[in-house]
C-alpha cells in the first residue's frame, strides 16, 4: 500500500510528445481510473508508472520515494495486462507463484500464497492447468491472481477487461470493485470506456492527447465538468450541446427563448456565442418555457427510452431521456429544461461559472 | 445504457523510444558474441581480402601495393576465364532449378497419387552431404558405374559422364540438381499452403480447367516463392558446389567443372599467392553481391521488427 | 480441396509415373551405400550391380579401426554438437536483444547480421584462413567451431528474431514487472517459449555443420572430420568402393536418423524466410 505522485511528467517518442506534463497525486488505497480516447497517453502514463516506458522528464514517487530511474522489479508494482500475459509455458500456479520465485520464497511458502489467493478469486481447480486450458474469463483471474500474491504497493490494470464479453465485464467489474474492497491497496486502472470509469473508480483522470484534463470524483465529473471534452466524454448518451447567445449578463437565448442562468457567477459577455451543455435526463417532456422536437430516432430500454431529434430550428441534434414512456419515432414533442443542472462553455470549450 | 462493443486494440506499435540505460547496455551485451564473431571471421576478412587484392603479398607477408595487377591478371587468365564460362552455362540452367520443383510443389498440391511419399523422399538428398552425393556419384557415373550399366539395358550406349569435358560440367549441374531441387519443392508447398483453396475453387467454377487454373490463377500467386527460390538457387549454385566439385570431378578434366569458388581454393591452397585468390573472392563477391542483396531484402521484409 | 476432376486426375496419375522414377532415384543413394557396403572386395568386383550375396561388415571395421574413422567420426561429434550449441545460445542471445530490447542501432546491427549473409566463406577464404592462423585456432576443434558458429549464425539469429518479434510483448512486460531481470526473461521465458524455433535450429545446424567439408578442410588440417575423411577416401582407394560405402553409411546414418525423426521441423525451418509471418 503506498501513495503515488507524478510531477511534471513528460515523454517523447523521438519528436512527437506523448504525454505533455502530469502532475498528478494518488493517495494511499485509492481507486484511480486513467480514462480518455485512444491515444491519449494513458496506457503509455501507466507504463511509465510500470518502470515499462523511459521517463522522458519529470518524476515518478511511490511513498515519497523517487523511482523515476528504477527498473520495474525495484518499484513492488504488479500489473494486469490486457492481454493477460500469462506465461503460456507455465501452470496457473507457476504463473501465479514466478514473482515469488524470483524472489527466492520457498517452493511449500509459495504454494501456500498462491492456494490463498486462488481460494479468494475461485480457481482453485484450475492451479494445474496450463493458460491454454483456460476461458477468458479463467484467464483474467489468474492475472489478477497473479498480482495479489505478491501483495504490491500499488497495481496498476492496464484496460484488463476489454477483452471479455459484454455480460462477463461486468462480472469482473463487480468483482475487482470488491477485491479492492478487500485489500484496500492503491489501484491504478486505465480504460477507455467511460462506463468503467463512473462505476469502479474513486477518483477519475481524464486524459486527453498527453494532458490531464481533469482529476475528481466520477460524480464531480458528471456534474461539475471543467470543460466541454470532460463533458463529453462523461456520461452516457452523451451531454448535449447547444449553442446559445448571451443576451444578458446570466440570460441567453435559443432558438428565440430566454434562459435565465442564475447560478453563474460571471457575467456573460452579451452578443457572445456560448454552448449550453444540458444532459439527456435534463431535458424533460411536457409542461414550460421549451422548444418542439420532432423525434427522429427512439432507443426503447424498457424503463427508459433515449429519443433522438432536433430542437426547433436548431440543428444540432440532441438526445433526450424520457422515462416510463412509449413515444414514437415520427411525434412532435414539447420540450424544457432544467436549466439548475445546465453548464455552459466558451469558445475555448472551458467552462463558464 | 447503452453497451458498448469493445474491439482488442491493435498490437501497440513500438514507436521510437528506447529503453532504460540498464535494457540498452543488456541489449548490447548479449548481441557482443554475435556481433564478434561476425565481425572477426566474416565482414573484417572481406575488408582485408580487398586490401590483400590490391597487393603481391607472399606467403612470408612481404609484398607491395600493385593496385589492380591482380584483376588485370584475372581478366587475362585462361583458368579464370573458363570458370566464368562455366558459371554462365550454370546460371543458363536456373529456369530448370526453379521450375521442376515448381512443377512437381503444384503436382502434390493438386493431389497426385501417392504424393506425401514424394514429398518425403525428394527432399532426402538434400539432407546428404555433398561430400556423399559426390562419392556416391563419383563410382555411380563412371564409364563403368551402374548409370552406364543401367543404360545398357535398355539399349542406349556407354557415355562417359566425367571422363570427358564436354560431358562433366553437364553432369556436375544434374548431380546437384537432382540433390537439391526437393528443398525448392518444400519451399513451394509451403507458399501454396498459403494460396487460399478457395481462389482455386472459384477459379473451377469459374470453367478454368487444369492448365488454366495452373498457369492463370496458382502460378501467379506464387510469384514472391519463385522470387525467393530464383534468388536462393542463385546464390546456392554460386557458393555451395565445393563439395560436390571437390569430391566429383577435382574441376577436371581440364578446367571444364572449374567453377569460382573452386578456382579460390586452388590458388589459395596449392599455389600461395593470396593476392590473387582474394582478387577473385572479390569478384565473385561482387558477382553474387547483388542477388545476395535481395535474399536479405526479402528476408527482412518478412520479419515484422 | 474436393476431389479432383475426371480429366484432372488423368493428368495426375500421368505425372506419377516419372515422378516415381525420381523418388526412386532419391533413395537409390541408401541401396547403394549399404548393399555395396556390405560386400567385400573381391565380392564387388565379381559382381558390382547385384544385390550382396554373403554379407559381411568388415567394411565396416576396416573403415572404424584402420581408417581411423573413429577419430573421424569423433571429431565430428564433437565439433557439431559443440557449434550447435553455441549457435542456439549466442542466437538465442541476439534474437532476444534484436527483437525485444529498446536500443539505438537496433535495426542497423540486424542488417549488419543479415547482410553478413552475403559473404559466405569462399569469398573471404585467404584472410578467413589468416584470421584462423593468426588467432592460433588452426587446427583445433574449438577453431572450427568458432568458425561454424560464425558462418551458421546469421540465419540462426535471422530465425530467432523473427520467432521473438511474433511472440506478444506483454509477455515480456509482465516477466518484467513480476521482477525478472533481463538475464532472467531471457532464462525462464524467451529460452522456454522459443523451443520450437530452437528444435528446428538445432537440427538444422547439425545438418550443416556435420556436412561441412570447405571450412572443416581449411581449419582441422591435421585432424579430419568424417565428410574431409570420406573426400580422402575417394582420392586415395578410388577402386575400393566398399570401403568408401562403409564410410558413407557411417558418415550419412546420424543425419538420416535425424532426417526420419525430425523430417517436419526441418521442412519448417527451410521454408522460413521464404513465407512471411
Amino acid at each position: 500500500m503506498a501513495e503515488l505522485a507524478l510531477q511534471d511528467v513528460r515523454k517523447s517518442f523521438g519528436a512527437v510528445d506523448v504525454i505533455k506534463g502530469v502532475d498528478l497525486e494518488i493517495k494511499d488505497g485509492e481507486f484511480t481510473v486513467f480514462v480518455g480516447p485512444s491515444g491519449c497517453g494513458k496506457s503509455t502514463l501507466l507504463r511509465m508508472i510500470a518502470g515499462l516506458e523511459e521517463v522522458t522528464s519529470g518524476d515518478i514517487m511511490i511513498d515519497a520515494e523517487v523511482v523515476t530511474d528504477e527498473e520495474p522489479f525495484d518499484r513492488e508494482i504488479a500489473m494486469v495486462f490486457q492481454s493477460y500475459a500469462l506465461y503460456p509455458h507455465m501452470t496457473v500456479a507457476e504463473n501465479m507463484a514466478f514473482a515469488l520465485r524470483l524472489q527466492g520464497m520457498s517452493k511449500p511458502e509459495r504454494r501456500k500464497v498462491v492456494e490463498q489467493a486462488a481460494e479468494v478469486l475461485k480457481i482453485t481447480p484450475l492451479l494445474d492447468r496450463r493458460p491454454a486450458q483456460l476461458s477468458g474469463g479463467q484467464r483474467q483471474r489468474v492475472a489478477i491472481g497473479r498480482a495479489i500474491v505478491r501483495e504490491p504497493k500499488v497495481f496498476l490494470f492496464d484496460e484488463p477487461l476489454s477483452n471479455l464479453d459484454a455480460e462477463l465485464r461486468v462480472q469482473m467489474r463487480i468483482e475487482i470493485a470488491r477485491l479492492h474492497g478487500e485489500l484496500k491497496s492503491t489501484m491504478i486502472y486505465v480504460t477507455h470506456d467511460q462506463t468503467e470509469a463512473m462505476t469502479m473508480a474513486d477518483r477519475i483522470v481524464v486524459l486527453r492527447d498527453g494532458l490531464v484534463e481533469q482529476v475528481g470524483a466520477p460524480t464531480d465529473l458528471y456534474d461539475d465538468p471543467d470543460n466541454m471534452f470532460v463533458a463529453g466524454f462523461i456520461g452516457s448518451p452523451k451531454m448535449n450541446f447547444l449553442s446559445v447567445a448571451a443576451t444578458g449578463p446570466r440570460q441567453v437565448s435559443l432558438g428565440g427563448l430566454s434562459l435565465d442562468l442564475p447560478q453563474l457567477k460571471n457575467d456573460l459577455n452579451v452578443g457572445t456565442e456560448y454552448a449550453l451543455g444540458v444532459r439527456p435526463e435534463h431535458l424533460f417532456g411536457g409542461e414550460g418555457p421549451g422548444l418542439t422536437m420532432q423525434i427522429e430516432v427512439v432507443e426503447q430500454l424498457g424503463q427508459t427510452a433515449y429519443v433522438h431529434g432536433r430542437l426547433g430550428a436548431e440543428a444540432q441534434p440532441v438526445v433526450v431521456e424520457l422515462r416510463d414512456q412509449r413515444p414514437k419515432t415520427g411525434q412532435t414533442i414539447e420540450i424544457t429544461f432544467d436549466l439548475s443542472r445546465a453548464t455552459l462553455f466558451d469558445a475555448q470549450e472551458q467552462r463558464v461559472r | 445504457m447503452t453497451v458498448k462493443t469493445h474491439k482488442t486494440k491493435p498490437p501497440r506499435k513500438r514507436r521510437g523510444g528506447f529503453g532504460s540505460k540498464q535494457e540498452q547496455r543488456f541489449a548490447y551485451l548479449m548481441l557482443l558474441p554475435a556481433l564478434a564473431l561476425v565481425l572477426i571471421f566474416r565482414v573484417i576478412p572481406l575488408i582485408w581480402g580487398f586490401f590483400l587484392s590490391l597487393t603481391n603479398v607472399d606467403t612470408l607477408g612481404n609484398g607491395d601495393w600493385v593496385g589492380f595487377a591482380n584483376y588485370a591478371r584475372a581478366a587475362n587468365d585462361p583458368t579464370f576465364q573458363d570458370s566464368l564460362i562455366n558459371t554462365v552455362i550454370l546460371l543458363a540452367t536456373l529456369p530448370i532449378w526453379v521450375m521442376l520443383p515448381m512443377l512437381l510443389a503444384i503436382l502434390i498440391h493438386q493431389g497426385v497419387p501417392g504424393g506425401k511419399f514424394y514429398r518425403a523422399v525428394y527432399f532426402f538428398p538434400a539432407v546428404l552431404s555433398s561430400v556423399i552425393i559426390g562419392a556416391i556419384f563419383s563410382v555411380v557415373l563412371r564409364y563403368d558405374g551402374s548409370l552406364n550399366n543401367m543404360l545398357g539395358a535398355v539399349g542406349i550406349d556407354a557415355i562417359d559422364w566425367l571422363g570427358s569435358s564436354s560431358n562433366a560440367l553437364g553432369s556436375l549441374i544434374a548431380v546437384q540438381l537432382w540433390s537439391t531441387f526437393g528443398m525448392g519443392v518444400l519451399i513451394f508447398m509451403s507458399g501454396l499452403a498459403t494460396v487460399p483453396d478457395d481462389i482455386i475453387e472459384a477459379a473451377r467454377i469459374d470453367g478454368a480447367g487444369f492448365w488454366q487454373r495452373l498457369f492463370l490463377v496458382i502460378v501467379p500467386s506464387l510469384r514472391p516463392i519463385i522470387e525467393f527460390v530464383a534468388v536462393v538457387t542463385t546464390i546456392g549454385v554460386l557458393t555451395s558446389m565445393f563439395g560436390l566439385i571437390y569430391v566429383l570431378t577435382g574441376g577436371g578434366p581440364g578446367t571444364s567443372t572449374t567453377l569460382p569458388e573452386f578456382l579460390i581454393w586452388l590458388e589459395q591452397g596449392k599455389l600461395n599467392r593470396p593476392g590473387y585468390a582474394a582478387a577473385i573472392s572479390m569478384i565473385l563477391f561482387v558477382m553474387m553481391g547483388g542477388i545476395a542483396w535481395m535474399q536479405v531484402r526479402i528476408m527482412s521484409r518478412n520479419t515484422n521488427l | 480441396m474436393s476431389k479432383p476432376a475426371k480429366r484432372d486426375r488423368r493428368i495426375l496419375w500421368a505425372a506419377s509415373v516419372p515422378m516415381m522414377l525420381l523418388a526412386l532415384s532419391c533413395v537409390y543413394p541408401i541401396y547403394f551405400a549399404i548393399n555395396n557396403a556390405l560386400k567385400d572386395r573381391k565380392g564387388y568386383i565379381l559382381d558390382r550391380f547385384g544385390l550382396v550375396t554373403d554379407p559381411s561388415i568388415e567394411n565396416f571395421v576396416t573403415a572404424w579401426s584402420r581408417a581411423r574413422f573413429d577419430e573421424y567420426f569423433f571429431n565430428s561429434v564433437t565439433v557439431t554438437a559443440g557449434a550447435v550449441l553455441a549457435l542456439l545460445l549466442v542466437s538465442s542471445l541476439a534474437g532476444f536483444a534484436l527483437a525485444v530490447l529498446r536500443f539505438p542501432a537496433r535495426k542497423l546491427i540486424f542488417g549488419v547480421i543479415l547482410a553478413s549473409l552475403m559473404i559466405p566463406v569462399q569469398v573471404v577464404l585467404v584472410p578467413f584462413y589468416q584470421t584462423i592462423v593468426a588467432l592460433e585456432l588452426l587446427n583445433t576443434r574449438i577453431g572450427l567451431i568458432l568458425s561454424y558458429t560464425a558462418f551458421f549464425l546469421p540465419f540462426s539469429t535471422y530465425l530467432m528474431t523473427a520467432f521473438y518479434a511474433a511472440l506478444p510483448r506483454e509477455l515480456v512486460d509482465a516477466a518484467r514487472v513480476d521482477g525478472a531481470k533481463f538475464l532472467q526473461v531471457w532464462w525462464y521465458v524467451m529460452l522456454p517459449m522459443g523451443k520450437p524455433a530452437l528444435l528446428t535450429l538445432g537440427i538444422l545446424n547439425t545438418l550443416y555443420c556435420w556436412n561441412d567439408v570447405l571450412i572443416s578442410l581449411l581449419v582441422l588440417q591435421d585432424e579430419r572430420t568424417l565428410m574431409v575423411g570420406i573426400a580422402a577416401l575417394r582420392g586415395e582407394y578410388t577402386t575400393n568402393v566398399p570401403l568408401l560405402s562403409a564410410a558413407i553409411v557411417l558418415g550419412a546414418a546420424p543425419i538420416v536418423l535425424l532426417y526420419v525423426i525430425f523430417q517436419r521441423k526441418i521442412v519448417a525451418g527451410i521454408a522460413t524466410g521464404a513465407v512471411k509471418g
